[in-house]
């Protein structure tokens, strides 16, 4: 777990300790309140650095960007890896088929995908942003700009002028 | 004082607009190389985002083309090169969002996706057209990885003339005579790259030192490995002021293989261990080693380096291979 650096971190050792037990609470912008554990929270870059300048922990945070519904999904993702040890090969394991089953639920409803995405990213959850980034890419992969326009539902936008530019860059690419 | 929470700024709400901004005017933006990566641009909400927003309160993403920039850029530096290129025929959002992609990899697979040596041949011409339309149309922003792997010029009777690669290899670079490359790679730095040099005539006795002025392209060059086929194993050495000197402070390991003892590739290897200044190693591997007929040549390059190349290695940071 890592802890804040500097003037910060012998005030983030103590509180440390009680970590464990301390709750933070995230609102949605719906209001609606998750309590959650420091160890949880502090997945989220944005939070922990909140919480290690002493911001108000007792308060919460309430989060107007994100929805109950993606904000309840975010933290699932950040129970699993704040809250259990990544230490043996079986904990690995076990975390990376929890990626593995998360990112393919949400990979079946792309807007979703694009909520938790945005999220991850406003949240700093470097893990979690990574994972979702890579599953969009994935499914570019491979595809020609047809197909591509058909899986994310992309309307042919390009002007007469574009499609000369492309005409002209096709003979080299 | 005990505030609320720090502000966890709200988003503004979209801006309904057509396509973010008249095509000219967005072209004109993109093409000063300046465009911010987090500028974020949202789009018109779809019909079906207001059926969502219906049950949801807030879900305006739902459009994987209005995701913010700095996103699309993540995502599209999750691709090949190829790839990313590819989408810029996809629709208007994506005309320029490859030219932020990290990774040049100039292989024929990445570029042509396949390895298959027929179509190698009768692609050469497009391959170098290509490199130069990539390099033109990149911002040279952020490129962390750069690689011009290049095997189809190994065998000179099987490609066109040689002439046709000098010039095209040169506008890569963009260094007719000993001016500098105006395309600066500032975030590069690992840089490998395998190119062929045909006779000094052709190609001029100064084209394997100007390989020097990409220490000038890419400052923060860290890793440099040249793969170099040179045959003309004679060349006269460049004139002495042909090159300017200067320190180089983030070059650590240079690595020279393919090394004949040229005029060039000494003059080259001197100009690296004299200039940059921070250099751990110097790898030269002389060419064709102890097979056969080529003992000669590679006696003859050993003898150029103990002779021209170790009594400039004051600081003992060369290796021979």
């Amino acid at each position: 777990m890592a802890t804040g650096s500097g003037a910060a971190a012998a005030a983030a050792d103590a509180e440390e300790k009680e970590s464990g037990s301390r709750m933070i609470t995230l609102t949605s912008n719906e209001g609606k309140a998750f309590v959650v554990t420091e160890a949880s929270a502090r997945q989220s870059a944005t939070i922990r650095s909140m919480v290690d300048d002493g911001g108000c922990v007792d308060k919460g945070f309430p989060l107007p960007n994100v929805d109950s519904k993606t904000l309840a999904r975010v933290i699932q993702y950040c129970d699993e890896h704040g809250n259990k040890e990544a230490h043996t090969v079986d904990e690995r394991a076990a975390l990376a088929k929890f990626d593995k089953d998360f990112i393919a639920e949400l990979d079946a409803d792309k807007a979703f995908l694009y909520d938790v995405t945005m999220a991850a990213n406003y949240l700093h959850i470097q893990g979690l942003f990574a994972l979702t980034t890579q599953c969009i890419a994935d499914t570019i992969k491979g595809k020609t700009p047809e197909e591509i326009r058909t899986a994310f539902g992309i309307e042919y936008d390009l002007t007469a002028q574009d499609e000369e530019e492309i005409k002209e860059e096709d003979t080299h690419a | 004082m005990d505030l609320p929470s720090p502000p966890l700024q709200p988003q503004q709400a979209p801006v309904p607009t057509t396509a973010g901004s008249s095509m000219p005017a967005r072209r004109a933006h993109m093409e000063d190389g300046i465009c911010p990566v987090n500028k974020r641009r949202r789009l018109a909400l779809s019909p079906c985002a207001e059926v969502y927003n219906s049950k949801r309160i807030r879900s305006q993403w739902v459009d994987f083309q209005s995701l913010p920039e700095d996103i699309l850029s993540r995502i599209m530096s999750k691709l090949t090169l190829k790839q990313a290129v590819q989408m810029s025929m996809v629709s208007s959002v994506f005309r320029r969002a490859w030219i932020f992609h990290p990774d040049l990899l100039f292989g024929t697979e990445e570029l042509f996706g396949t390895s298959d040596r027929q179509e190698r041949v009768l692609s050469t011409n497009g391959f170098i057209d290509t490199i130069n339309f990539i390099l033109r149309k990149h911002s040279g922003l952020g490129v962390s990885d750069f690689m011009l792997s290049d095997y189809m010029y190994l065998n000179p009777n099987a490609y066109p003339p040689k002439s046709s690669i000098k010039y095209n290899f040169l506008d890569v670079f963009q260094m007719p005579g000993f001016t500098q490359p105006p395309l600066k790679f500032i975030n590069l730095r690992h840089l490998t790259m395998r190119i062929t040099f045909g006779s000094a005539k052709r190609f001029g006795k100064n084209a394997v030192l100007q390989l020097a002025y990409l220490l000038e392209a890419a400052p923060l060059l860290v890793d440099l490995h040249l793969d170099m086929t040179c045959a003309d194993i004679c060349e006269d050495p460049p004139a002495r002021d042909v090159i300017i000197h200067r320190p180089y402070y983030n070059l650590k390991r240079a690595c020279m293989t393919g090394f004949n003892g040229n005029g060039g590739q000494i003059a080259l290897v001197r100009f690296i261990l004299r200039n940059a200044v921070k250099l751990e190693k110097m790898t030269i591997v002389p060419k064709r080693r102890r097979t056969g007929k080529m003992m000669g040549e590679y006696e003859l390059s050993l003898r150029m380096i103990r002779k021209k190349i170790v009594p400039k290695d004051k600081n003992g940071v060369l290796g021979i291979l």
